[in-house]
C-alpha cells in the first residue's frame, strides 16, 4: 500500500484543487445572477470589516511602532536616522500592512467562516436551506467573499495609517519630528507605483480569505470535529495562499516595473 | 432595528474612512508629481543623466518645483530631459538658468537641480530648453580619490625609507642617546639668550645714541646737526689744507736748497764742503769756538763785576724791583 500513498496524495491535492477551482468558479456565476442578498452583505461587511477593526488597529500601532523603534540603531549606525519614516512607510505601505493584515484578518475571519458555515452544514442548516428554497451558497457564500474581499482593503488602509502614527511615536520617543514634516517624509518616497499594487493586492487576499473559509466550512463533514479541522485548516490555507498571492503579485509588479 | 440601523452607520463611518485615506494617499502622491495642479514643460539636454527616470523630482533653487516627465535619447552624446514643472514657478525660473543633475541625499534618488543665474535673463516659457552643467560623477570622484591615494602610498613608501635612513644613522643616535646634550644645549640656549639680552641692550643704546645725534646731541651730533660748527670744521680743514700745501712749497725749497749743497758737496766746492771735508778748516773753527766760548765767560765774569761796582749797582737794584713787580 504504501508505495502508492504518494500518488493518493497527489491525486487528493488535484482534486481539492480541482474542487476549489470549481467552487470559486461557481461564486462568480452566483455573484452576477440576481436575486443579490444586499441586506445579507452589509450585515458580514459589518461583521468581517468593522468588527475587525479593534484588531487590526492595535496590531497595526504596535507593527509601525515596533518597526521604526528595531530600524533606529541600524539607520544610526548608518548616520540616516532621517530617513526613518522613508523607509517605515515604503515597508508599512507596500508590504508589511498588506501582509500582516491579511493574516490577523485570515486568522480572525477565514476560522470564524469556516467554523460557522462547518457547523452550519454538520447541523444540516445549509441543507435545510436548500430544502426551503433560499441558495445557500449565494445567501452564505457570496455575501461573505464579497464582504471580505470588500473589507479587507480598507482594513489594510486604515491598518497602515495607524501604523504611520505608531511611526511618528516612535520617531518622537528619541527625537522630535513634526507631523508636518513626517507626513511629508512619508509622501515624499511614496508613488502610485508603491500604493496601488499594494492596494490592489489586498482585494485579492481578501477574496483568498474568504473563499477558503467559504469552500473549507461549506465542505466541512464528520461532525463537530470537522467544523475544528474546517476552521484551522482555513487559517492555515487562508495564510499559506496569501504568501503565495504576494509573490506572484510582486513577480507580476517587477515584470511591469513597478519595483 | 435601531441596532441595525447603529450597526449600518458604524459600518458607513468604517467604509467612508478608509475610502478617504486612499483618495487622501492618492492626493498626496498625485499632487508630488503635479497631477493636480496646471504646469509646463521645460527642457534640457545632458550627455549623462547618470540613471535619471521619470518621477524623479525637479529643484529650482532647493525647493521642489517639478517632476521629470520622459527621458529621451536624441543621439550617442544627447540625452533629453523634459520635465513638468509647476505653474507657480514660472514667474522666477528664467531662461539662462542652470540645470544639473544631482542626488538627493548621499544616496538618495536622482534630482534634477535648476540654480538661477546671477545675470537677470528673460523668464522661461513652455517647453524652452535650459542651460546645463555636468556635473562631477562618483565615477570622477573615485578617480581624483584614486590619484590621491597613490600619492598618499609613495609619500608613505618615502618615509618609511627616511625612516629607515634615520635607524640606520650612528651619529644621529650618538646624538639622540647624549644624555649630557640636553643639558649642554640648555647651557647654550641660556648663553644664547644671554648674548640675545645684551644684544637687546646694545641695539637700544645704539639708537639712542642715533636718536641723540639725530636730536643734535654730542659731538657727533653737533657736527651733523650744527650748521655753525659745519663751516667751522670746515674752516679748518681748509687751513690744514693751505697749511699742508704751505709745508709742500717749503719742503720743496728745502728739497732745492739741499740739491745745491749736495751738488756743492759732489763738485768738491763751497762752505760745507769745506766744513765736511778739509779737516785743518775744521779744527781752526773749533778752536774759534772755544776762544768765543771762553770770551764769553770772560766778559760774563766782567758784567757780574760791574753789577757789584757802586757806580752801576743802583741802576742793577731798580732793574731787579721792576723785574719782580
Amino acid at each position: 500500500m504504501k508505495p502508492d500513498k504518494p500518488a493518493k496524495q497527489l491525486q487528493a491535492f488535484f482534486d481539492e484543487a480541482g474542487r476549489i477551482a470549481r467552487f470559486t468558479g461557481w461564486y462568480f456565476r452566483q455573484a452576477i445572477r440576481p436575486r443579490y442578498e444586499f441586506k445579507e452583505l452589509i450585515r458580514q461587511c459589518f461583521i468581517i470589516g468593522y468588527q475587525s477593526l479593534g484588531l487590526v488597529v492595535l496590531t497595526g500601532f504596535i507593527m509601525g511602532l515596533v518597526l521604526t523603534m528595531q530600524l533606529r540603531p541600524t539607520l544610526v549606525d548608518y548616520g540616516v536616522e532621517s530617513q526613518i519614516p522613508a523607509m517605515v512607510a515604503i515597508a508599512v505601505v507596500r508590504e508589511i500592512g498588506p501582509v500582516i493584515t491579511a493574516l490577523i484578518f485570515a486568522g480572525k475571519i477565514g476560522s470564524s467562516i469556516g467554523a460557522e458555515l462547518g457547523s452550519m452544514r454538520v447541523t444540516e442548516q445549509i441543507d435545510a436551506m436548500e430544502v426551503s428554497g433560499t441558495n445557500p451558497y449565494k445567501y452564505l457564500v457570496v455575501t461573505r467573499v464579497t464582504a471580505a474581499t470588500l473589507m479587507l482593503p480598507i482594513l489594510v488602509l486604515l491598518s497602515d495609517t495607524i501604523s504611520l502614527y505608531g511611526a511618528y511615536l516612535g520617531v518622537n520617543i528619541k527625537t522630535v519630528t513634526s507631523p508636518d514634516l513626517f507626513i511629508w517624509q512619508v509622501f515624499d518616497v511614496l508613488d502610485f507605483t508603491d500604493l496601488m499594487p499594494a492596494f490592489i493586492k489586498t482585494f485579492f487576499f481578501g477574496f483568498a480569505v474568504g473563499m477558503i473559509g467559504c469552500y473549507k466550512g461549506y465542505n466541512s463533514t464528520k461532525g463537530t470535529e470537522g467544523v475544528g479541522r474546517s476552521a484551522n485548516s482555513a487559517v492555515v490555507l487562508s495564510s499559506v495562499m496569501i504568501f503565495i498571492i504576494d509573490l506572484l503579485v510582486v513577480q507580476v509588479t517587477d515584470i511591469m516595473g513597478f519595483n | 432595528m435601531a441596532n441595525k440601523i447603529a450597526n449600518n452607520i458604524k459600518l458607513g463611518v468604517f467604509v467612508i474612512a478608509g475610502l478617504l485615506l486612499l483618495i487622501f494617499a492618492l492626493y498626496m502622491i498625485g499632487k508630488k508629481s503635479n497631477m493636480f495642479g496646471s504646469s509646463f514643460t521645460l527642457r534640457a539636454r545632458f550627455r549623462n543623466v547618470d540613471g535619471l527616470r521619470a518621477g524623479n523630482n525637479v529643484r529650482y533653487a532647493g525647493i521642489e518645483t517639478g517632476t521629470v516627465e520622459k527621458v529621451l535619447i536624441l543621439n550617442d552624446t544627447t540625452i533629453e530631459v523634459i520635465m513638468s514643472i509647476d505653474e507657480k514657478a514660472r514667474d522666477y525660473i528664467r531662461k539662462n538658468a542652470q540645470t544639473t543633475i544631482g542626488n538627493e541625499g548621499l544616496m538618495g534618488n536622482k534630482v534634477v537641480n535648476i540654480f538661477p543665474n546671477p545675470i537677470r535673463g528673460e523668464l522661461v516659457k513652455d517647453n524652452d530648453l535650459l542651460q546645463t552643467v555636468q556635473q562631477a560623477d562618483i565615477g570622477n570622484m573615485i578617480g581624483t580619490l584614486t590619484r590621491t591615494n597613490d600619492n598618499a602610498a609613495i609619500i608613505a613608501s618615502e618615509l618609511v625609507e627616511t625612516v629607515k635612513r634615520i635607524n640606520a644613522s650612528p651619529v644621529l643616535w650618538r646624538i639622540l642617546s647624549d644624555t649630557t646634550l640636553p643639558a649642554n644645549l640648555s647651557a647654550t640656549m641660556v648663553g644664547v639668550r644671554s648674548s640675545a639680552e645684551h644684544l637687546n641692550h646694545s641695539i637700544a643704546e645704539l639708537q639712542a645714541i642715533v636718536s641723540d645725534i639725530h636730536a643734535g646731541k654730542g659731538t657727533a651730533g653737533l657736527l651733523l646737526q650744527d650748521t655753525a660748527a659745519r663751516a667751522t670744521a670746515s674752516r679748518a680743514l681748509n687751513n690744514i689744507h693751505n697749511v699742508t700745501a704751505e709745508a709742500d712749497g717749503l719742503m720743496q725749497r728745502l728739497d732745492s736748497i739741499a740739491s745745491v749743497l749736495q751738488s756743492g758737496v759732489s763738485n768738491k766746492e763751497g762752505m760745507l764742503y769745506g766744513l765736511l771735508s778739509d779737516t785743518a778748516f775744521t779744527q781752526r773753527l773749533s778752536r774759534s769756538l772755544n776762544n768765543v766760548e771762553n770770551g764769553i765767560a770772560a766778559f760774563n765774569e766782567d758784567m757780574e763785576a760791574l753789577k757789584h761796582n757802586f757806580l752801576l749797582k743802583g741802576y742793577f737794584k731798580k732793574q731787579a724791583r721792576k723785574k719782580s713787580q
